[in-house]
């Protein structure tokens, strides 16, 4: 009996506003009659309350939430349009507070529609027809396809088999950081001149382009510390480093 | 051999051995003499009281044979278990069942909710939604709409037999154009 106390308070998603309080189904109700008056509907609030149903949510029955969001959102929507009246929208007839209770009276009336339709016999599982299957599926002799079969098998066609595993591989990069580069430069940095190339370690293509630059950004970090010199005599002579004299 | 007796076997034969099934006309076209089809597939039922099959009419003037629901158990055994719908493709289904012809954009400001790429394909899948024309206005967009086999399944005889068809249409809720649009603009809406 505790238990089903509890199930029930789950189960149901209840809203809460000054105007007006209790679960969403009646909300349906009240849109229903037009009776909700969104101009008393505080924001504040709302968006608390969404707050706490999407933290609940998690644990519970997913699409009772889902149709709370969807509710909670049309009334923020709405209630905020009516705030932020556009000028040209004030002239035009239609109130917004209409608006609302239309689209929950046609949600309801497609939601109640989409759970009374698997009540309905329904063929395949309440009844059968003959040889048991789909008529569509079993013409004789000839060969029976749907359209989504007919447009489906196109694709399938025109692209090679073996097409999809041959999407690109992205390997990721493998580059040096900075910080690795100043540690390094600095514990190996000799107290003669030294080219800066030759601190770089040994590696290839991307890696090795990533350590030079990465030295030269460590041994100029190392220079502004005073820790390190560089010097260049010219713009294509080799960059020099040593460490600094004390 | 009483005649009656022939037409009697022929319209059974059509209707179990059709796989299909068949409008009046299709069945009158087969008889070797004008009939009242009707009335022979009332004595077809008559014969069939308390046996496992029963003619039914499942659309205006169109028969098909379907087992008694009450004997059912035994089909129910030996096919494989159809798959449950989702509350999102149920939902789906019956905004294209009240608002056809309905475009893409249109589903989703009914239901308030963007829609998901794979729910109309299984629809699409199951043969009981399919395109319909496309709409006469910009980007001439692809409508949806129910087949015969939605019809069939859900044991509809026409689409007025859909649950509190007459009330929504009094109270002017079939109308997809009206209200706001508050599901996001996707690409693929354009290409549409």
């Amino acid at each position: 009996m505790e238990e089903q106390i509890q199930d029930s308070v789950d189960d149901t998603f209840i809203v809460r506003f000054e105007a007006w309080e209790g679960p969403i189904e009646a909300l349906l109700e009240l849109a229903r009659s037009q009776k909700v008056d969104l101009s008393r509907i505080d924001m504040l609030e709302l968006v608390g309350q969404f707050e706490a149903v999407v933290d609940r949510a998690i644990g519970l029955r997913l699409e009772l939430a889902a149709d709370w969001l969807v509710m909670a959102t049309w009334m923020t929507y709405l209630k905020s349009r009516i705030l932020l009246r556009r000028p040209k929208e004030n002239r035009r007839g239609e109130p917004d507070e209409d608006a609302l209770a239309y689209h929950l009276k046609r949600l309801n009336a497609v939601r109640t529609a989409a759970e009374r339709l698997p009540e309905r016999m329904q063929l395949g599982r309440d009844w059968f027809a003959p040889s048991g299957v789909h008529e569509e599926t079993s013409i004789g002799g000839r060969l029976a396809v749907s359209l989504h079969d007919f447009i489906s098998a196109y694709p399938k066609g025109r692209i090679p088999a073996g097409a999809a595993n041959d999407a690109p591989v992205i390997t990721p990069f493998d580059v040096d950081s900075v910080d690795a580069a100043i540690s390094r430069i600095s514990a190996s940095l000799p107290d003669e001149w030294i080219r800066l190339l030759e601190l770089v370690p040994r590696s290839d293509g991307l890696r090795l382009r990533s350590c030079i630059a990465t030295s030269l950004i460590a041994s100029l970090e190392l220079a502004r510390d005073g820790k390190g010199e560089v010097s260049q005599e010219s713009p294509d002579a080799p960059i020099m480093v040593r460490r600094a004299v004390q | 051999m009483s005649s009656r007796g022939e037409l009697i076997r022929i319209v059974e034969l059509m209707l179990v051995g059709g796989g299909r099934p068949l409008t009046i006309s299709e069945i009158a076209a087969r008889l070797p003499y004008p009939a009242d089809v009707k009335e022979i597939i009332d004595e077809l039922n008559a014969d069939y009281a308390g046996r496992s099959i029963m003619v039914v009419e499942i659309q205006p003037e169109r028969f098909a044979v379907r087992t008694r629901p009450e004997a059912s158990d035994l089909c129910r055994a030996l096919l494989p278990r159809a798959a449950r719908l989702s509350p999102a493709a149920l939902q789906t289904l019956s905004v294209i069942a009240y608002f056809q012809p309905v475009t893409r954009s249109e589903i989703e400001r009914v239901r308030g909710v963007a829609l998901s790429k794979g729910t109309l394909d299984i629809l699409i899948f199951l043969g009981w939604v399919r395109p319909g024309p496309r709409r006469a206005s910009p980007g001439s967009p692809m409508t949806f709409v129910t087949t015969d086999a939605f019809l069939h399944q859900f044991n509809l005889n026409t689409l007025d037999d859909l649950p509190e068809m007459d009330r929504l249409r009094e109270e002017g809720l079939l109308d997809p154009a009206a209200g706001i649009d508050m599901a996001p603009r996707r690409e693929s809406d354009m290409e549409e």
